[in-house]
C-alpha cells in the first residue's frame, strides 16, 4: 500500500470522526447552554483520534494475550479497569447490548 | 432484500462521487444484530453522511480480509469486519438504518422502550462503523477482528470519554465559548483517568 494514499485514508477517517464529534459536542452545548470554538472540537479530535490509537493497541495485546485473535467485551473492560466508574458504565452498556441481544433473537427477524 | 439495499446505497451515492455501489454497500459491518447500531436514528444520520466518506474509504483500502468469525468466541459470534458482510441479512440492515434515519429515526423492531434505552438513542455517539474502520487502522496484526459487542463497548467508552472532556472543560470556564486552552488544561488528568 502507498504510504500517500494511508494518509489519504487517515485524514478521511479523521475527518469523520471530527463531524461525529462535532454533533456530540453541539449538544453537549445545547444541554450546558454553552458553546465551543471549532478549535475546541478540532483539539478534542485530535485527542479522541490518539486515545482511539491507544485504545486499538491495547485492546490487541490484551486478546492476544489471551490467546485471541478477537477482540471481545472482557478486553475492553480490561481497558477501565483503572476507573471504577468508567468500568461500571462500560459494563452497563455491554449487558444492555446482550441483553438487547437476546430480545430481539426472541422476536425473530421480519 | 436488494431493493432495499440499493435504496440505501444510491442514498450514500447521491451524496458524493459515485463508486461501485455494490461494494460500498456491502461494505456495511457483519451486525446480525436486531436492533442494529445502523437503525438508531441518530446513530444512522451520523453513519449516512460519515459513511458515504466511509464507503469510499474503506473500498480503496481494498482489504479483503473476508473471514467468518473465529470460534473462540462463544458467547459472542457476531464478529465486525470492516469489508465482508455480504449476507444479505446485513445488506438489509443497513438499507433499514438509512431509511430508518427518514423515518425520525424510531425503532424498527419495535424493542421495549425502557427510559434509558430512549436516553440512549438521543445520545449523538460515533457511528459503530466508522470506530469499527478507525480501529482496523491502528491495529497492527492482520488477523485482528472485534465482536459487535465489544465494538459497541468502545463506542460507550468514546463516548464517556468525549462527554467527561466537555464537561470539564466546561468547569474550567465558566462562560462563554470553550477554547482549546481550557481542553489543555484538563487533558492530562482526563487522559489519566480515562
Amino acid at each position: 500500500m502507498a504510504e500517500p494514499q494511508d494518509e489519504e485514508v487517515r485524514e478521511r477517517l479523521k475527518a469523520a470522526l471530527w463531524f461525529s464529534i462535532g454533533k456530540m459536542v453541539d449538544q453537549e452545548s445545547l444541554q450546558r447552554n454553552r458553546n465551543a470554538t471549532p478549535q475546541f472540537i478540532g483539539a478534542l479530535t485530535d485527542m479522541v483520534w490518539h486515545q482511539i490509537e491507544n485504545i486499538a493497541t491495547d485492546l490487541e495485546s490484551f486478546s492476544q494475550h489471551a490467546g485471541r485473535t478477537t477482540v471481545t467485551t472482557d478486553d475492553v473492560l480490561l481497558l477501565a479497569r483503572h476507573n471504577q466508574d468508567l468500568y461500571s458504565v462500560i459494563k452497563d452498556a455491554i449487558d444492555k447490548e446482550k441483553a438487547g441481544k437476546t430480545k430481539g433473537k426472541g422476536k425473530g427477524r421480519g | 432484500m436488494p431493493p432495499r439495499a440499493s435504496a440505501g446505497g444510491s442514498a450514500a451515492r447521491g451524496r458524493g462521487r459515485p463508486t461501485a455501489a455494490a461494494a460500498a454497500t456491502n461494505t456495511s459491518t457483519t451486525t446480525g444484530s436486531k436492533r442494529g447500531a445502523a437503525s438508531r436514528g441518530k446513530a444512522g444520520a451520523a453513519s449516512a453522511s460519515g459513511s458515504a466518506r466511509g464507503g469510499r474509504k474503506r473500498q480503496q483500502q481494498q482489504q479483503q480480509a473476508l473471514e467468518e468469525d473465529d470460534d473462540d468466541d462463544d458467547d459472542m459470534p457476531d464478529v465486525v469486519d470492516v469489508d465482508a458482510g455480504l449476507d444479505g441479512d446485513d445488506v438489509e440492515q443497513e438499507g433499514r438504518g438509512v431509511g430508518g434515519r427518514g423515518g425520525g429515526g424510531g425503532e424498527n423492531e419495535g424493542d421495549e422502550d425502557d427510559e434509558e434505552e430512549e436516553e440512549e438513542r438521543d445520545r449523538e455517539r460515533i457511528p459503530p462503523e466508522l470506530l469499527t474502520r478507525i480501529l482496523y487502522e491502528f491495529f497492527e496484526r492482520e488477523g485482528t477482528r472485534i465482536t459487535r459487542d465489544a465494538n459497541a463497548a468502545v463506542v460507550r467508552y468514546v463516548d464517556v470519554f468525549v462527554r467527561e472532556a466537555i464537561a470539564r472543560a466546561a468547569v474550567e470556564r465558566s462562560r462563554g465559548f470553550l477554547e482549546v486552552e481550557d481542553l489543555e488544561k484538563v487533558a492530562p488528568q482526563l487522559l489519566m483517568d480515562l
